[in-house]
């Protein structure tokens, strides 16, 4: 299947949001935002700013005439703010211009006087002080306190990972055009259109069906586009309505990284215990999470991190509290692993410590603990078809994983500039959103008169390669050439109510409603026509195969005044959660897998290089290989950027100090590992699958953790005085100084 | 051209160029010059995007690599591409691809002229570290044409020791002697398109177990690109060994003032300047010295 | 007025010499191939190829990030963009490169790298695969993970 897409992007006529046509009349929008990361404001001397050459408009909290109310799960969260700031980059006004250049200027010329406060940033202290931002959860099985009691061996440990920016190469955008009779027409770089549609016509004051919201593609989401579009677009929305003008709101790089909100840090205590055969016995840990001024997805992504806490292992006697902590930064949202990323490091750095304490190979108790079927997840889901073994057992054999640790060893005895290390990393990864309602999409079809065939699906593509799989379902269901099919832009007024794309789970989700709407066409066209199927485009009948062309057969059933659409619904079935008992089967499936991770540390300089990452990986029945490839190179890159180089850093007033490319570094062309090589599991996938094709967005994502345990072994082999410390990520900084580290 | 690389179009554009006229410069809205605009644009785009500005990139006077007599000049002008493509500058320095390959990425390499990273002033300036080392000398162009070492020309951060309307017109640095070896270390978050959290460069002679010369330079470690005198005069005349450059290291650290920032801690940055400068004595004397020798 | 030639034909503007090359390209003349990433030339998706007339009548042609490049550096030269890259009915070398080998997922940092592969293919005498991916150093990328895009590089110092 080829991908649908590629051809556009290569000769760049792919279209995203700031390469639509400009309409006449169109209006430039930019956002004075809080330089204070708390605060009350006293004074908003806005008035150069109104006065600036082509400024058409300013608007405040004062110019909604809906509600002044962004957040989604929680509502505590101002579209623009109104006697107070809680986070520097908080949105305080919107200027509108002729130009942009025009609209940034008047920016600058905005004086927000805010008498400050101390702002809160350490999710430990703002615990302290009360500031949560929903209950605290706990997960729990067995008898955590008899576990420990019968364990052999306790450790006990902190294990923190930072923020990760998304940088989307695309930046956040919205262009907002005013239609007939208050309809506002919105192209939105979102994850989300009807999360986008839903606020605004909150802020707005108006009913859902007056916001049409239109993506066409974005330059990257990676969660950062999921819940944090809709301020953009609304604002434009708000100013398109005001002005009865179109309104466009593209965010430079520095405005983006300030103002938006990255990957949750977390910073964790753990406690492990183990018997004689480094069988789990017991683990508890509580997680502190940096949710940021605002809740957005943080109670989501704060569930994800129990969820995931203890990765691919089963654990008979568990307890893990989980805390959205309140702090003033900007509110941290989805991304890619959506909190099971660090809630999987904690447990890693569990077992790591443990093996380096006990002086045996981390390995040794990751594949004494792996989950097999019938085993119980800690919030009472049954693993079936667990993966987890098959994926350790080929990634040992098809590798000769014994080998290569075998090699290293030779390597770090003979050299005594450069070390290397070797971490296996298996992942566990559950299949559907977590809130169980989330669970459901359509499609809509029209086979048009002539034969061709339009799909509309809730489904964004951002890079993940939905489109190519959507337009592969249809053409798989219908059984007519790909090249027949259009894939249309994801819009509100075709597809209604829709979840954001996120959780992996798009292409099962809307794949499935679209096959519904396929199967229903192909059995309609069939019942009309005494039993055809439809072979590859030829019309086949009573096992014969006839003259008739797929167009014929269409245009004769539009003579006939069939039907040629239909729109279809898809629920994940079995799937529930109970949130007061905290148990239930919130996942469809689970996708597992496991990685070989072998790094060079130069212990001179204090970088390194991956030199390789071996993977076998749980794909089922891949709609598309190629995609799905790309899916786990890309994410195992971004994966081990968050490990490695990518550092977000707020100076002690709450500011942003990792504010551009030339600050924050994301992985280049030498920063990926030498080799990736990945093995398929060779299983097909469940049913809640898509044509059996596992979902892969998010699982490959944190096999890149292997990358930070393997520095980790590479550091112990130059320095016996080096004391491990969980603290991600590993920079070049936090190596040389743990190469150089006395007693 | 090609098959299948380029559309036919190509074929005709060298006529097209040549048809064109010869392009004028009017007056310029913004007060210096501005050559690749690869600082400017980062540092004050507001001010330049609107403007009229006086470009230097393509004045002939400005650009060339030459040997003139005992020294190297290199033009202002001079892009780090010119650097890598000079056959000069590559016969001097044996390793010149692998330290320029450190430096930014081959756009930018492309864009961005000697002397708008010497007039930048960064305290971590890669090129002005590399050209420290070397001992070179600026020529400035202004009301008077006048030279001064490079040593010379940073009073403080981003202080720059000239007249607001001077140009630099040149570089130059002497030929290193026959037993000179130099070595370029750089450090970063990411290895390459970033900014040194550290960099280094050495030029050091060294005949009969003697150091008969050595300038060392780093930057990261203060508000300017530093040489390092104290350690220079440290080093001259001793005897290359172990010993040595382990006191060496020592008095090093009493040289340089490094903060805490974005690109690392100031107790980073010392302990990486120690390691640069071992790494020095590691990639120019293989033979002689392992790292365990040092620690 | 100042003159240029864009892609295959002289274009004449007014716009300041101070004024970027990205901007002149994607808003003065409505070339929407060429991405805004970052405005720092951090990331090279506003990579074009800027030509010079050399003395001997060959064009050499340098690959620049036009976010930091003042348009005054591009009078009398040639600018080529993605859009200027295109063959009648077939994808180039590059393009095809890209899309077989998967080089591409979401497709913004794309043109910024075929631009920079494009210039690569015009300007190394002796192509290696080492050489190649040096010509994209400058273009970030981040959803493929680079091993597809480094496998387009291979197939584009294949066929040269």
């Amino acid at each position: 299947m080829k991908n649908v897409d590629a051809a556009g992007h290569v000769t760049g006529k792919s279209l995203y949001l700031d390469d639509l046509p400009v309409i006449e009349r169109t209006l430039h929008a930019a956002v004075i935002d809080s330089p204070c990361a708390r605060g009350k404001i006293t004074a908003l001397h806005l008035d150069e700013s109104r006065a600036a050459p082509g400024v058409v408009a300013l608007l405040t909290c004062r110019d909604i005439p809906g509600e002044n109310e962004v957040g989604g799960i929680v509502h505590d969260e101002p579209l623009f703010a109104v006697d107070e700031v809680d986070f520097c980059g908080q949105p305080i006004a919107l200027v509108v211009a002729e130009t942009e250049a025009q609209a940034r200027h008047a920016c600058s010329l905005a004086k927000i006087g805010i008498a400050p406060e101390t702002p809160l940033l350490d999710p430990r202290e703002a615990i302290q002080k009360g500031e949560l931002i929903v209950p605290p959860r706990t997960f729990e099985l067995g008898d955590t306190q008899a576990g420990f009691s019968s364990s052999t061996h306790i450790f006990e440990g902190v294990a923190e990972t930072g923020g990760q920016e998304h940088l989307y190469i695309e930046t956040q955008g919205a262009y907002a055009v005013p239609m007939e009779s208050g309809h506002i027409r919105i192209s939105s770089s979102t994850q989300g259109p009807t999360a986008v549609q839903r606020t605004a016509a909150r802020v707005l004051g108006v009913p859902m069906h007056l916001i049409e919201v239109d993506v066409t593609r974005l330059g990257g989401g990676f969660g950062g586009k999921e819940d944090q579009a809709s301020h953009w677009a609304v604002m434009a929305a708000l100013a398109a309505r005001k002005l009865r003008r179109p309104v466009k709101l593209v965010l430079h790089r520095m405005d983006d990284m300030r103002m938006t909100g990255k990957r949750h840090p977390y910073t964790s205590d753990f406690k492990i215990g183990l018997d004689e055969n480094y069988k789990i016995t017991a683990f508890e840990a509580d997680y502190y999470q940096n949710a940021g001024a605002a809740a957005d997805l943080s109670p989501a992504v704060l569930e994800r991190t129990l969820f995931h806490a203890t990765n691919s292992y089963y654990i008979p006697n568990f307890r893990a509290t989980a805390y959205s902590c309140r702090t003033n930064l900007p509110p941290n949202t989805a991304f890619r692993g959506f909190g099971g990323p660090q809630g999987m490091f904690v447990i890693e750095a569990a077992i790591a410590k443990a093996a380096i304490a006990l002086g045996v190979p981390a390995a040794t108790i990751q594949e004494a603990n792996l989950i097999n079927n019938g085993d119980e997840f800690p919030y009472g889901q049954i693993a079936k078809q667990a993966n987890a073994r098959r994926a350790w057992k080929t990634a040992d054999t098809v590798y000769c994983a014994e080998k290569i640790e075998a090699e290293i060893s030779r390597y770090n005895e003979a050299h005594t500039t450069t070390k290397k290390g070797f971490a296996r990393m298996p992942v566990c990864f559950g299949i559907s959103f977590t809130k169980t309602p989330m669970n459901q999409a359509r499609a809509l079809v029209h086979i048009y008169q002539d034969g061709s065939v339009g799909v509309s699906t809730g489904a964004v593509e951002m890079g993940q390669g939905v489109n190519t799989k959507m337009v592969a379902v249809a053409a798989q269901t219908l059984s007519i050439n790909p090249g027949r099919i259009k894939l249309e832009t994801t819009n509100t007024t075709r597809v209604a109510n829709t979840s954001p794309s996120a959780a992996s789970a798009t292409a099962d989700l809307n794949g499935k409603a679209l096959e519904k709407a396929c199967i229903a066409l192909k059995n309609r066209l069939a019942k009309e026509f005494d039993g055809i199927e439809i072979r590859n485009e030829e019309i086949w009948l009573n096992g014969k195969k006839t003259s008739q062309t797929w167009q014929e057969m269409i245009e004769t059933a539009y003579l006939n005044r069939v039907s040629l659409s239909e729109s279809a619904h898809y629920a994940t079935p079995l799937i529930h959660y109970d949130k007061t008992k905290e148990k239930g089967h919130p996942f469809a499936y689970h996708v597992y897998g496991t990685a070989l991770v072998t790094v060079t540390v130069d212990c001179v300089r204090g970088s390194y290089e991956f030199d390789s990452v071996k993977i076998a990986h749980d794909f089922g029945d891949p709609l598309c290989d190629q995609i799905d490839r790309g899916q786990i190179e890309g994410g195992l890159v971004q994966g081990l950027g968050w490990m490695t180089m990518e550092e977000v850093l707020y100076n002690p007033e709450g500011k942003l100090l990792s504010n551009a490319l030339s600050t924050y570094k994301i992985p280049d062309i030498y920063s990926a590992p030498k080799t990736i090589e990945i093995t398929p599991l060779e299983v097909s996938g469940p049913k809640p699958a898509i044509k059996k094709s596992k979902a892969v967005g998010e699982p490959p994502l944190m096999y890149g953790l292997g990358g930070f345990f393997a520095i980790q072994n590479a550091i112990r082999a130059f320095n016996p005085d080096y004391t491990p410390q969980f603290t991600a990520p590993m920079t070049p900084e936090r190596v040389l100084l743990a190469l150089y580290e006395k007693e | 051209m090609e098959q299948g690389f380029i559309p036919p179009y190509f074929l005709d554009v060298p006529e097209l160029l040549a048809s064109l006229p010869k392009q004028k410069s009017p007056k310029t809205g913004y007060r210096g010059v501005v050559g690749g605009g690869t600082d400017l644009y980062v540092q004050r785009p507001e001010k330049l995007t609107r403007t009229e500005v006086q470009l230097v990139s393509d004045k002939v006077k400005l650009n060339g690599i030459r040997i003139k007599g005992k020294n190297c000049r290199i033009g202002a002008s001079s892009t780090v591409t010119d650097l890598l493509e000079s056959e000069d500058m590559n016969r001097i320095f044996p390793n010149l691809k692998q330290h320029l390959k450190l430096v930014s990425s081959t756009q930018i390499r492309n864009m961005g002229t000697v002397a708008g990273n010497l007039a930048n002033a960064s305290p971590i300036g890669d090129l002005t570290v590399f050209l420290l080392a070397l001992n070179a000398s600026v020529t400035l162009k202004g009301k008077n044409k006048h030279n001064l070492p490079l040593r010379e020309f940073y009073l403080g951060y981003k202080k720059l020791n000239k007249d607001p309307d001077d140009i630099i017109k040149s570089i130059e640095f002497p030929l290193p002697g026959k037993a000179t070896r130099f070595n370029f270390e750089k450090v970063c978050k990411r290895t390459h398109l970033d900014i040194a959290s550290v960099n280094s460069a050495i030029q050091i002679s060294e005949t009969e177990g003697r150091i008969r010369s050595v300038s060392l330079a780093a930057g990261g470690i203060g508000p300017i690109p530093a040489y390092l005198a104290g350690t220079c005069q440290f080093l001259k005349g001793k005897k290359l060994s172990a010993k040595t450059v382990k006191s060496a290291a020592k008095m090093l650290t009493g040289e340089i003032s490094p903060i805490s920032d974005a690109r690392g801690s100031a107790s980073y940055k010392s302990l990486l300047l120690r390691q640069l400068f071992f790494a020095h004595f590691l990639e120019l004397f293989p033979d002689q010295f392992d790292l365990p020798d040092f620690l | 007025m100042h003159e240029l030639v864009l892609n295959d034909r002289i274009v004449r503007t007014d716009l300041p010499s101070g004024t970027t090359l990205l901007d002149f390209v994607r808003y003065e003349q409505h070339l929407k191939g060429t991405k805004i990433g970052c405005r720092e030339g951090d990331c090279g998706a506003c990579t074009v190829l800027l030509g010079t007339l050399c003395k001997d009548g060959a064009v050499r042609y340098q690959s620049v990030t036009s976010c930091i490049s003042p348009l005054g550096n591009a009078f009398g030269k040639h600018v080529v963009t993605i859009d200027g890259l295109a063959l009648d009915k077939t994808l180039s070398v590059v393009q095809g490169a890209l899309v077989a080998e998967g080089g591409t997922q979401c497709g913004f940092c794309t043109p910024g790298f075929a631009v920079s592969l494009t210039g690569y293919c015009l300007s190394c005498p002796r192509p290696d695969e080492d050489s190649a991916i040096a010509s994209i150093d400058g273009n970030i990328c981040r959803c493929t993970g680079y091993k597809s895009i480094e496998r387009s590089a291979r197939r584009v110092v294949d066929a040269l």
